[in-house]
Protein backbone atom coordinates (compact mmCIF):
# COMPACT_ATOMS: atom_id res chain seq x y z
CA UNK A 1 0.00 0.00 0.00
CA UNK A 2 1.42 3.67 -0.72
CA UNK A 3 2.51 4.99 3.02
CA UNK A 4 -0.26 7.16 4.05
CA UNK A 5 1.76 10.34 3.96
CA UNK A 6 1.55 10.05 0.02
CA UNK A 7 0.07 13.26 -1.90
CA UNK A 8 -3.04 11.99 -3.45
CA UNK A 9 -4.73 14.17 -5.98
CA UNK A 10 -8.54 13.70 -6.57
CA UNK A 11 -10.14 15.07 -9.55
CA UNK A 12 -14.09 15.28 -10.15
CA UNK A 13 -15.98 18.39 -11.12
CA UNK A 14 -18.98 16.83 -8.95
CA UNK A 15 -18.21 17.95 -5.41
CA UNK A 16 -20.69 15.34 -3.84
CA UNK A 17 -18.18 12.71 -5.98
CA UNK A 18 -15.08 14.67 -4.51
CA UNK A 19 -16.41 13.97 -0.96
CA UNK A 20 -17.33 10.60 -1.31
CA UNK A 21 -13.80 9.43 -2.49
CA UNK A 22 -11.94 11.90 0.43
CA UNK A 23 -14.08 10.08 2.91
CA UNK A 24 -13.38 7.04 1.80
CA UNK A 25 -9.35 7.87 1.32
CA UNK A 26 -9.72 8.92 4.90
CA UNK A 27 -10.74 6.13 5.94
CA UNK A 28 -8.02 4.15 4.71
CA UNK A 29 -5.64 6.33 6.50
CA UNK A 30 -4.82 8.73 3.72
CA UNK A 31 -4.87 12.66 5.21
CA UNK A 32 -3.03 14.42 2.49
CA UNK A 33 -5.45 14.54 -0.54
CA UNK A 34 -6.17 17.65 -2.44
CA UNK A 35 -9.24 18.23 -4.86
CA UNK A 36 -9.07 19.56 -8.26
CA UNK A 37 -12.83 19.82 -9.90
CA UNK A 38 -11.30 19.31 -13.87
CA UNK A 39 -8.54 17.98 -15.46
CA UNK A 40 -6.94 21.74 -16.12
CA UNK A 41 -7.13 22.61 -12.51
CA UNK A 42 -5.55 18.96 -11.44
CA UNK A 43 -2.67 19.92 -14.14
CA UNK A 44 -1.93 23.03 -13.12
CA UNK A 45 -1.86 21.79 -9.20
CA UNK A 46 0.44 18.92 -10.14
CA UNK A 47 2.58 21.32 -11.63
CA UNK A 48 2.96 24.19 -8.38
CA UNK A 49 2.90 20.86 -6.24
CA UNK A 50 6.12 19.73 -8.05
CA UNK A 51 7.76 22.89 -8.13
CA UNK A 52 7.21 23.08 -4.10
CA UNK A 53 8.96 20.27 -3.97
CA UNK A 54 5.30 18.67 -2.38
CA UNK A 55 4.66 16.44 -5.61
CA UNK A 56 1.21 14.82 -6.33
CA UNK A 57 2.26 11.14 -6.05
CA UNK A 58 -1.09 9.55 -7.02
CA UNK A 59 -3.92 10.68 -9.14
CA UNK A 60 -7.47 9.73 -9.20
CA UNK A 61 -9.93 11.75 -12.16
CA UNK A 62 -12.85 10.93 -13.53
CA UNK A 63 -12.95 10.07 -16.67
CA UNK A 64 -16.05 12.79 -17.80
CA UNK A 65 -15.25 16.44 -16.49
CA UNK A 66 -15.57 19.52 -18.84
CA UNK A 67 -12.44 22.19 -19.26
CA UNK A 68 -10.27 18.67 -19.78
CA UNK A 69 -11.16 15.34 -19.30
CA UNK A 70 -9.55 12.59 -16.88
CA UNK A 71 -8.22 11.05 -20.50
CA UNK A 72 -7.25 13.86 -21.88
CA UNK A 73 -5.18 14.52 -18.45
CA UNK A 74 -3.87 11.48 -18.44
CA UNK A 75 -2.69 11.83 -22.25
CA UNK A 76 -1.22 14.98 -21.08
CA UNK A 77 0.98 13.74 -18.29
CA UNK A 78 1.80 10.38 -20.65
CA UNK A 79 3.77 13.33 -23.00
CA UNK A 80 5.33 15.27 -20.06
CA UNK A 81 9.10 13.27 -19.16
CA UNK A 82 8.39 15.28 -15.60
CA UNK A 83 4.82 13.38 -15.13
CA UNK A 84 4.72 10.26 -17.27
CA UNK A 85 5.41 7.95 -14.17
CA UNK A 86 2.84 9.07 -11.86
CA UNK A 87 0.06 6.98 -10.88
CA UNK A 88 -3.13 7.20 -11.81
CA UNK A 89 -6.27 5.79 -11.69
CA UNK A 90 -9.02 6.69 -13.79
CA UNK A 91 -12.84 6.82 -12.59
CA UNK A 92 -15.60 6.14 -14.35
CA UNK A 93 -19.58 5.68 -14.33
CA UNK A 94 -19.35 3.59 -17.57
CA UNK A 95 -16.49 1.45 -18.45
CA UNK A 96 -17.16 0.20 -21.55
CA UNK A 97 -14.78 -1.78 -23.31
CA UNK A 98 -13.57 0.94 -25.74
CA UNK A 99 -12.83 2.83 -22.78
CA UNK A 100 -11.25 0.68 -20.81
CA UNK A 101 -8.69 -0.29 -23.74
CA UNK A 102 -7.97 3.91 -24.89
CA UNK A 103 -7.27 3.88 -21.14
CA UNK A 104 -4.94 1.00 -20.94
CA UNK A 105 -3.21 1.97 -24.26
CA UNK A 106 -2.64 5.08 -22.68
CA UNK A 107 -0.98 4.03 -19.83
CA UNK A 108 -3.35 4.16 -16.65
CA UNK A 109 -2.68 2.69 -13.96
CA UNK A 110 -6.04 1.48 -13.29
CA UNK A 111 -9.47 1.55 -13.95
CA UNK A 112 -12.73 1.83 -11.32
CA UNK A 113 -15.86 2.31 -11.97
CA UNK A 114 -18.66 3.79 -10.25
CA UNK A 115 -19.90 3.28 -7.89
CA UNK A 116 -17.28 1.64 -6.08
CA UNK A 117 -17.06 -0.04 -2.24
CA UNK A 118 -14.48 1.27 0.18
CA UNK A 119 -12.61 -1.94 -0.42
CA UNK A 120 -12.81 -2.17 -4.04
CA UNK A 121 -11.21 1.42 -3.95
CA UNK A 122 -8.60 -0.32 -1.25
CA UNK A 123 -8.30 -2.78 -3.61
CA UNK A 124 -7.31 -0.61 -6.80
CA UNK A 125 -4.64 1.47 -4.85
CA UNK A 126 -3.15 -1.65 -3.21
CA UNK A 127 -2.18 -3.25 -6.43
CA UNK A 128 -1.25 0.26 -8.21
CA UNK A 129 0.83 0.80 -5.17
CA UNK A 130 2.40 -2.91 -6.09
CA UNK A 131 3.02 -2.04 -9.67
CA UNK A 132 4.73 1.68 -8.57
CA UNK A 133 6.73 -0.98 -6.33
CA UNK A 134 7.86 -3.19 -8.98
CA UNK A 135 8.52 -0.41 -11.64
CA UNK B 1 -30.62 -22.43 -45.67
CA UNK B 2 -33.03 -24.00 -43.23
CA UNK B 3 -34.23 -20.50 -41.52
CA UNK B 4 -34.82 -17.10 -42.53
CA UNK B 5 -33.45 -14.76 -40.14
CA UNK B 6 -35.27 -11.66 -39.72
CA UNK B 7 -34.05 -8.45 -37.44
CA UNK B 8 -37.22 -6.79 -35.56
CA UNK B 9 -37.08 -4.59 -32.84
CA UNK B 10 -34.22 -5.76 -30.41
CA UNK B 11 -35.04 -9.14 -31.27
CA UNK B 12 -33.17 -11.58 -33.65
CA UNK B 13 -36.18 -13.90 -35.23
CA UNK B 14 -34.91 -17.41 -36.50
CA UNK B 15 -37.78 -18.49 -38.51
CA UNK B 16 -37.81 -22.54 -39.05
CA UNK B 17 -38.55 -23.09 -42.90
CA UNK B 18 -39.09 -26.88 -42.44
CA UNK B 19 -41.22 -28.92 -41.35
CA UNK B 20 -38.93 -30.97 -39.56
CA UNK B 21 -35.98 -29.47 -36.69
CA UNK B 22 -33.53 -32.16 -35.83
CA UNK B 23 -30.04 -32.12 -34.90
CA UNK B 24 -29.07 -30.91 -38.16
CA UNK B 25 -31.56 -28.08 -38.54
CA UNK B 26 -30.57 -27.07 -34.76
CA UNK B 27 -26.97 -26.74 -35.96
CA UNK B 28 -27.96 -24.67 -38.72
CA UNK B 29 -29.59 -22.08 -37.07
CA UNK B 30 -26.97 -21.70 -34.68
CA UNK B 31 -24.75 -21.14 -37.49
CA UNK B 32 -26.75 -18.87 -39.40
CA UNK B 33 -26.91 -16.85 -35.74
CA UNK B 34 -23.31 -16.66 -35.76
CA UNK B 35 -23.27 -14.38 -38.75
CA UNK B 36 -24.93 -11.81 -37.04
CA UNK B 37 -22.52 -10.08 -35.28
CA UNK B 38 -24.86 -7.50 -33.70
CA UNK B 39 -26.13 -8.77 -30.12
CA UNK B 40 -30.12 -8.68 -29.53
CA UNK B 41 -31.88 -8.45 -26.75
CA UNK B 42 -33.82 -11.62 -27.43
CA UNK B 43 -33.69 -14.74 -30.03
CA UNK B 44 -37.03 -15.92 -31.15
CA UNK B 45 -37.21 -19.52 -32.54
CA UNK B 46 -40.14 -19.28 -34.60
CA UNK B 47 -41.35 -22.69 -35.40
CA UNK B 48 -44.93 -22.19 -36.09
CA UNK B 49 -44.82 -24.09 -39.25
CA UNK B 50 -42.89 -27.03 -37.43
CA UNK B 51 -44.87 -29.81 -36.81
CA UNK B 52 -41.93 -32.23 -35.83
CA UNK B 53 -39.24 -31.36 -33.35
CA UNK B 54 -36.26 -33.89 -31.37
CA UNK B 55 -35.81 -33.22 -27.72
CA UNK B 56 -32.23 -33.89 -29.10
CA UNK B 57 -32.49 -30.21 -31.24
CA UNK B 58 -33.93 -28.35 -28.70
CA UNK B 59 -31.09 -29.81 -26.17
CA UNK B 60 -28.54 -28.83 -28.72
CA UNK B 61 -29.70 -25.62 -29.25
CA UNK B 62 -29.69 -25.32 -25.51
CA UNK B 63 -26.00 -26.01 -25.24
CA UNK B 64 -25.04 -24.51 -28.55
CA UNK B 65 -26.31 -21.16 -27.21
CA UNK B 66 -23.37 -20.59 -25.21
CA UNK B 67 -21.33 -20.59 -28.17
CA UNK B 68 -22.67 -18.09 -30.30
CA UNK B 69 -21.68 -14.09 -29.50
CA UNK B 70 -25.88 -13.68 -28.05
CA UNK B 71 -24.74 -14.82 -24.51
CA UNK B 72 -26.71 -12.20 -23.25
CA UNK B 73 -29.92 -12.67 -25.23
CA UNK B 74 -32.90 -13.77 -23.92
CA UNK B 75 -34.21 -16.90 -25.82
CA UNK B 76 -37.96 -17.69 -26.52
CA UNK B 77 -39.99 -20.33 -28.37
CA UNK B 78 -43.33 -19.80 -30.71
CA UNK B 79 -44.86 -23.17 -32.42
CA UNK B 80 -47.50 -25.31 -31.97
CA UNK B 81 -48.56 -27.40 -29.08
CA UNK B 82 -46.51 -30.14 -30.73
CA UNK B 83 -43.60 -27.94 -29.82
CA UNK B 84 -44.83 -26.72 -26.81
CA UNK B 85 -45.04 -30.44 -25.82
CA UNK B 86 -41.47 -31.01 -26.40
CA UNK B 87 -40.56 -28.19 -24.88
CA UNK B 88 -42.32 -29.61 -21.85
CA UNK B 89 -41.29 -33.16 -21.94
CA UNK B 90 -37.52 -31.93 -22.10
CA UNK B 91 -38.34 -29.83 -18.77
CA UNK B 92 -37.17 -26.70 -20.77
CA UNK B 93 -39.67 -24.31 -19.98
CA UNK B 94 -37.19 -22.12 -18.37
CA UNK B 95 -34.73 -21.98 -20.83
CA UNK B 96 -37.61 -21.66 -23.51
CA UNK B 97 -40.71 -19.78 -23.07
CA UNK B 98 -42.79 -20.76 -24.93
CA UNK B 99 -45.29 -18.37 -27.18
CA UNK B 100 -48.17 -19.64 -29.83
CA UNK B 101 -47.10 -16.82 -31.75
CA UNK B 102 -44.51 -13.83 -32.63
CA UNK B 103 -46.66 -11.18 -32.02
CA UNK B 104 -47.52 -12.04 -28.61
CA UNK B 105 -44.05 -11.45 -27.84
CA UNK B 106 -44.13 -8.43 -29.45
CA UNK B 107 -47.37 -6.67 -27.21
CA UNK B 108 -48.46 -3.21 -28.87
CA UNK B 109 -48.36 -2.18 -25.68
CA UNK B 110 -45.09 -0.58 -24.63
CA UNK B 111 -44.81 -1.37 -20.80
CA UNK B 112 -45.13 -5.33 -21.74
CA UNK B 113 -42.87 -5.47 -25.02
CA UNK B 114 -39.95 -7.07 -24.85
CA UNK B 115 -37.51 -4.11 -24.99
CA UNK B 116 -39.45 -2.16 -22.39
CA UNK B 117 -39.15 -5.65 -19.94
CA UNK B 118 -35.20 -6.17 -20.88
CA UNK B 119 -34.58 -2.08 -20.35
CA UNK B 120 -36.67 -2.14 -16.98
CA UNK B 121 -34.47 -5.63 -15.82
CA UNK B 122 -31.57 -3.42 -16.33
CA UNK B 123 -32.99 -0.61 -15.06
CA UNK B 124 -33.89 -1.98 -11.77
CA UNK B 125 -30.24 -3.84 -11.76
CA UNK B 126 -28.72 -0.44 -12.10
CA UNK B 127 -30.32 1.28 -9.76
CA UNK B 128 -30.12 -1.65 -6.98
CA UNK B 129 -26.53 -2.01 -7.58
CA UNK B 130 -26.20 1.93 -6.93
CA UNK B 131 -27.78 2.55 -3.86
CA UNK B 132 -26.60 -1.07 -2.53
CA UNK B 133 -22.89 0.32 -3.01
CA UNK B 134 -23.57 3.73 -2.39
CA UNK B 135 -25.29 3.31 1.22
CA UNK B 136 -24.60 -0.36 1.70
CA UNK B 137 -28.27 -1.06 1.93
CA UNK B 138 -30.95 -2.66 -0.55
CA UNK B 139 -33.50 -0.55 -2.18
CA UNK B 140 -36.58 -2.26 -2.69
CA UNK B 141 -39.05 -2.02 -5.55
CA UNK B 142 -42.39 -1.04 -5.15
CA UNK B 143 -45.47 -2.04 -6.69
CA UNK B 144 -46.41 0.42 -9.35
CA UNK B 145 -49.70 1.20 -11.13
CA UNK B 146 -49.03 2.04 -15.04
CA UNK B 147 -52.05 4.30 -14.84
CA UNK B 148 -51.54 6.37 -11.39
CA UNK B 149 -49.92 10.12 -12.50
CA UNK B 150 -49.15 10.90 -9.04
CA UNK B 151 -45.39 8.58 -8.50
CA UNK B 152 -43.57 12.09 -8.87
CA UNK B 153 -45.52 14.17 -5.93
CA UNK B 154 -42.77 14.38 -3.51
CA UNK B 155 -40.55 15.30 -6.16
CA UNK B 156 -38.28 18.02 -4.26
CA UNK B 157 -34.59 17.08 -5.83
CA UNK B 158 -33.66 14.77 -8.70
CA UNK B 159 -31.88 15.04 -11.49
CA UNK B 160 -32.41 14.41 -14.91
CA UNK B 161 -29.94 13.08 -18.52
CA UNK B 162 -30.98 13.53 -21.67
CA UNK B 163 -30.18 9.95 -23.98
CA UNK B 164 -30.29 9.92 -27.30
CA UNK B 165 -29.54 7.32 -30.25
CA UNK B 166 -30.42 7.62 -34.55
CA UNK B 167 -33.51 5.67 -33.19
CA UNK B 168 -34.54 7.68 -30.21
CA UNK B 169 -34.76 10.42 -27.87
CA UNK B 170 -35.43 10.26 -24.55
CA UNK B 171 -34.39 11.18 -21.00
CA UNK B 172 -33.45 9.44 -17.50
CA UNK B 173 -34.34 11.24 -14.29
CA UNK B 174 -33.84 10.41 -10.61
CA UNK B 175 -36.28 12.20 -7.91
CA UNK B 176 -36.36 12.24 -4.07
CA UNK B 177 -37.98 14.12 -1.63
CA UNK B 178 -35.64 16.47 -0.04
CA UNK B 179 -36.11 14.53 3.40
CA UNK B 180 -35.46 11.30 1.23
CA UNK B 181 -32.57 12.71 -0.34
CA UNK B 182 -31.47 14.47 3.17
CA UNK B 183 -31.10 10.67 4.69
CA UNK B 184 -29.49 9.37 1.78
CA UNK B 185 -26.37 11.68 2.14
CA UNK B 186 -26.24 11.53 6.04
CA UNK B 187 -26.03 7.34 5.37
CA UNK B 188 -23.14 8.07 2.82
CA UNK B 189 -21.18 10.40 5.06
CA UNK B 190 -21.79 9.43 8.39
CA UNK B 191 -23.19 12.72 9.19
CA UNK B 192 -26.60 14.31 9.91
CA UNK B 193 -27.66 16.61 7.11
CA UNK B 194 -30.58 18.84 7.48
CA UNK B 195 -30.14 21.05 4.32
CA UNK B 196 -28.80 20.67 0.81
CA UNK B 197 -25.51 22.31 1.17
CA UNK B 198 -23.88 22.97 -1.92
CA UNK B 199 -21.09 19.78 -1.45
CA UNK B 200 -23.68 17.78 -1.46
CA UNK B 201 -26.11 19.72 -4.11
CA UNK B 202 -24.56 18.11 -7.63
CA UNK B 203 -25.59 14.39 -5.30
CA UNK B 204 -28.32 13.22 -7.97
CA UNK B 205 -26.53 14.05 -10.76
CA UNK B 206 -23.68 11.70 -9.81
CA UNK B 207 -26.43 8.98 -8.39
CA UNK B 208 -27.69 9.45 -11.84
CA UNK B 209 -24.44 9.24 -13.38
CA UNK B 210 -23.64 6.29 -12.22
CA UNK B 211 -27.03 5.06 -13.03
CA UNK B 212 -26.64 6.14 -16.28
CA UNK B 213 -23.56 4.23 -16.57
CA UNK B 214 -25.14 0.67 -16.27
CA UNK B 215 -28.14 1.79 -18.19
CA UNK B 216 -25.69 2.33 -21.29
CA UNK B 217 -23.85 -0.37 -21.33
CA UNK B 218 -27.01 -2.08 -21.25
CA UNK B 219 -28.49 -0.24 -24.31
CA UNK B 220 -25.73 -0.80 -26.33
CA UNK B 221 -25.77 -4.07 -25.59
CA UNK B 222 -29.28 -4.11 -27.13
CA UNK B 223 -28.24 -2.98 -30.35
CA UNK B 224 -28.55 0.65 -29.44
CA UNK B 225 -25.47 3.62 -29.66
CA UNK B 226 -26.09 6.20 -27.27
CA UNK B 227 -22.92 8.40 -25.99
CA UNK B 228 -21.73 10.05 -22.74
CA UNK B 229 -24.05 13.03 -21.41
CA UNK B 230 -24.09 15.15 -18.69
CA UNK B 231 -26.56 14.98 -15.92
CA UNK B 232 -28.09 18.07 -14.40
CA UNK B 233 -29.46 18.41 -10.71
CA UNK B 234 -32.96 20.32 -10.26
CA UNK B 235 -33.81 21.46 -6.80
CA UNK B 236 -37.88 22.68 -6.15
CA UNK B 237 -41.23 22.17 -4.82
CA UNK B 238 -43.80 20.86 -6.47
CA UNK B 239 -41.79 19.57 -9.67
CA UNK B 240 -42.67 17.81 -12.96
CA UNK B 241 -40.59 16.99 -15.47
CA UNK B 242 -42.57 16.35 -18.80
CA UNK B 243 -41.13 15.13 -21.95
CA UNK B 244 -41.66 17.91 -24.89
CA UNK B 245 -42.36 14.72 -27.12
CA UNK B 246 -44.29 11.71 -25.16
CA UNK B 247 -45.22 9.36 -27.49
CA UNK B 248 -44.32 6.08 -25.67
CA UNK B 249 -45.52 5.29 -21.76
CA UNK B 250 -41.96 5.64 -19.64
CA UNK B 251 -40.79 3.05 -17.84
CA UNK B 252 -41.30 4.26 -14.04
CA UNK B 253 -39.83 2.25 -11.33
CA UNK B 254 -40.29 3.27 -7.62
CA UNK B 255 -38.44 1.85 -4.41
CA UNK B 256 -38.20 2.08 -0.96
CA UNK B 257 -35.19 2.09 1.07
CA UNK B 258 -34.38 2.47 5.01
CA UNK B 259 -33.67 6.48 3.66
CA UNK B 260 -36.95 7.23 2.14
CA UNK B 261 -38.40 6.57 -1.39
CA UNK B 262 -37.49 7.52 -4.77
CA UNK B 263 -38.48 6.61 -8.07
CA UNK B 264 -36.23 6.33 -12.06
CA UNK B 265 -38.17 7.55 -14.65
CA UNK B 266 -36.97 6.63 -19.14
CA UNK B 267 -38.33 7.82 -21.18
CA UNK B 268 -37.53 6.66 -24.83
CA UNK B 269 -39.42 8.26 -27.84
CA UNK B 270 -38.80 5.95 -30.96
CA UNK B 271 -38.38 7.90 -34.37
CA UNK B 272 -38.00 4.90 -36.18
CA UNK B 273 -37.04 1.15 -34.99
CA UNK B 274 -35.59 0.12 -38.04
CA UNK B 275 -32.24 1.61 -36.76
CA UNK B 276 -31.95 -0.34 -34.07
CA UNK B 277 -32.56 -3.51 -36.19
Amino acid sequence: MFPKETNILIVDDMSMMRKLVKAQLKDLGFAQITEAQNGAEALTIIEQQDSQNTPIQLVLADWNMPVLTGIELLAKLKASAKFKNLPFIIITAEGEVHQVTEAIKLGVSSFIRKPFSPEALKEKIEAVSKTVKAA
Amino acid sequence: MSAKLIKRDDALVIKAESSSVGVNEAREYLSDIKNYPKRYGYLIFDFSDVTEITSAALRNLTFALSITNQLNAKVAIVGSAVVSQCISDCHLEKVFPYYSSVNQIFEKNPQTSILQNTLKDELDDAIKTTFQTITGSEAHAMPFDSNAQNYSNNFEIGAIIGISDTSFKGSLILGFSVKSYLNLMSKMFGATYSEVTSEISDGPAEVLNMIYGHLKIALNNNGFSVSPAIPITIMGSNLRIVPCEKKSSPIVLLYESEFGTFYVELNMNYQSMKAVA
